[in-house]
């Protein structure tokens, strides 16, 4: 890379015109388009889960026959997940890595280029399958075969996840080698800010994981096209198979999405507070420790498909074990805000919200850990309820704490503090009159995936279903609130938030085109 | 640079190959512990019952 001749001046600004988003290698460029694209996603998977919603307010088949629920399911948990919240967390990480480490750049900037143009690919050959015969692939995110082998359409399906990965391991490589070769002078490991740390770990966990789904759906094509029987119990082979080599990246999958909330988290409450973070290597060794043993857990997904004992027992203690580093995060930041000169900012209101209600998922969790609890939890609303709390009020929260956060950052203009207030208690409000009752419904044996469900569950669904609406249609003013700061307002000075440590504080708001093309001085003073 | 690079990218490598590498992991792991209740050899079905006593 370094035979690279460095020849263009180094001093212009963007291009003009859209021929700027296509070709552009600015790490900040970049960010932005990978942030309004995730947020493009986030609006059509909510509107999907708008109309799950919608079918579940009353008992019976109101809108949509079964099958169509079933893809609008499918197509939420897909969007969501791979359109959603991984390209928002890996926006964040190209706007803010290279300003934290004090770096001008990406290391690799036309790949980077490349990873987020193969995104909106992706999703528009996933999409387009809602305009053929057969429609979108119905078989739920986790695509279990030989179930997803006989659906119609899925070599679109599998085509799409291939761009999605490799999307992401690109983004992932550049991450990696970013943060190993372009530090600041000065900025040792163990000295890098918490957003940084929590992104070099997923960048790994995502290396590691990303070729194994990229194996598990080509298996899956050729099950399907070229005659294999991979997972078809009739030519040999196994269904069980399928779900291990599944969620041998499926539980990696979920920490990728939660380890860069836990970086982000701890800038926000640091920030806050005006203390620097309590436990700042602690923080970090608990992340290796959550990402070292999410490797070793994957089997909790699937107890009852008829496991040995001991194997039930090995992976119900392992993800126990997993508290235990948690259990040290949110010591870490209960700490920090412990004896802090607090003030309640829209970003510090998210991410109190997000060690609250996280941690609330967190513990049901550990009840969905319990190998014997889990028989009866297994496949019902309990479940649902637990990993919508882990990833909306945990994940999309500190997306939204980041948003706010950074905003002044990006556009040099603060967001409306009021408007910001009020997304915050819609927001909060909504996502827990949405998702508190389906831990009701789920305990009383409410099954999940499917369109209709039996009389006793009724109440609690029309609360719920009100619930998402509110939630949902608030994000409008999220939108409204980003668009507003982007045109004008009060204008930011560099530090924006007097609390605020890191190097990204100490260029100019909105940050120039380019920064820190002089690497910073790291210093025993520099507050970090 | 280019190291860790190349690295990551024989990492990336090694993991996809490794995917298809569990299939035949498993059916061996599967064999010798003796889980999953899986058949291996050719099937009794068409046996007479004294032949599967043998």
């Amino acid at each position: 890379m370094s035979a690279v001749v460095e020849n263009h001046d180094h001093h212009h600004g963007p291009k003009k015109g859209l021929l700027r988003w296509l070709f552009t290698t600015n790490h900040k460029d970049i960010g932005t388009l990978y942030l309004w694209f995730s947020f493009l996603m986030f609006l059509t998977g909510g509107a999907m889960a708008m109309g799950i919603r919608a079918e579940l307010f009353e008992p019976g088949l109101q809108l949509m026959d079964p099958i169509r629920y079933n893809q609008l399911v499918t197509m939420h948990g897909l969007i969501m997940i791979f359109g959603g919240v991984m390209p928002a967390f890996v926006g964040l990480a190209n706007w803010l890595i290279p300003m934290q480490i004090g770096a001008p750049d990406m290391a690799l900037p036309r790949m980077n280029n490349l990873s987020f143009w193969l995104l909106p690919s992706a999703f528009t050959i996933l999409l387009s399958t809602a305009f053929m015969e057969g429609g979108m692939p119905g078989f739920g995110w986790t695509f279990y075969a030989p179930l997803s082998t006989n659906y119609p359409n899925i070599a679109y399906f599998v085509f799409a996840i291939h761009i999605m990965g490799i999307s992401s391991i690109m983004g992932s490589i550049n991450v990696i080698v970013t943060i190993m070769n372009m530090r600041a002078p000065g900025l040792s490991l163990m000295k890098m800010p918490l957003f940084v740390w929590s992104w070099l770990i997923t960048a790994y966990l995502l290396i590691a994981v990303m070729p194994v789904l990229a194996g598990a759906v080509t298996m899956l094509l050729m099950d399907a096209y070229f005659g294999t029987s991979f997972f078809d119990a009739a030519g040999g082979g196994d269904p069980v198979l399928f779900q291990h080599i599944f969620w041998f990246f499926g539980h990696p999958e979920v920490y990728i999405m939660i380890l860069p909330a836990f970086g982000i988290t701890s800038h926000i409450i640091s920030t806050f507070s005006r203390k620097p973070l309590f436990g700042h290597s602690s923080m970090v060794y608990a992340m290796v420790s959550i990402a070292v043993l999410s490797f070793v857990v994957w089997a909790h997904h699937m107890f009852t498909v008829g496991m040995p004992l001991v194997a039930e027992l090995f992976f119900m203690w392992a993800t126990m074990l997993i508290a235990i580093p948690t259990g040290v995060k949110v010591f870490n930041w209960v700490a920090t805000i412990f004896k802090g000169s607090i003030t309640y900012e829209t970003p510090m209101l998210f991410a109190i919200a997000f060690v609250v209600l996280f941690t609330i998922g967190g513990f049901s969790g550990l009840m969905l850990a319990i190998t014997p609890a889990d028989f009866q939890y297994h496949d019902t609303y309990f479940v649902v309820a637990h990993f919508h709390y882990v990833l909306v009020p945990g994940a999309v929260f500190s997306i939204m704490a980041a948003v706010y956060y950074w905003l002044p950052k990006w556009t040099g203009n603060m967001y409306d503090e009021k408007m910001g207030k009020l997304h915050f208690w819609l927001s909060f409000i909504g996502v827990n009159v949405t998702f508190f009752p389906q831990h009701f419904v789920g305990l009383a044996g409410m099954p999940r995936r499917y369109a209709d469900y039996a009389l006793q569950f009724a109440e609690w669904n029309a609360v719920s279903s009100i619930g998402a609406f509110l939630f949902g249609f608030s994000q409008l003013l999220f939108l409204y609130i980003v668009v507003k700061a982007v045109m004008a307002g009060k204008k930011a000075t560099p530090q924006v938030w007097d609390g605020a440590r890191g190097l990204e504080w100490t260029v100019d708001s909105p940050a120039p085109y380019h920064t820190f093309e002089v690497p910073p001085k790291i210093t025993e003073q520099t507050k970090l | 640079m280019r190291k860790a690079f190349v690295g990551l990218i024989a990492a990336t490598l090694f993991m996809f190959a490794f995917s298809f590498m569990l299939v035949p992991l498993y059916n061996v792991f599967c064999e010798v512990t003796g889980l999953n209740g899986k058949i291996y050899g050719p099937s009794d079905f068409f046996k007479s019952e004294k032949e599967v006593r043998e």
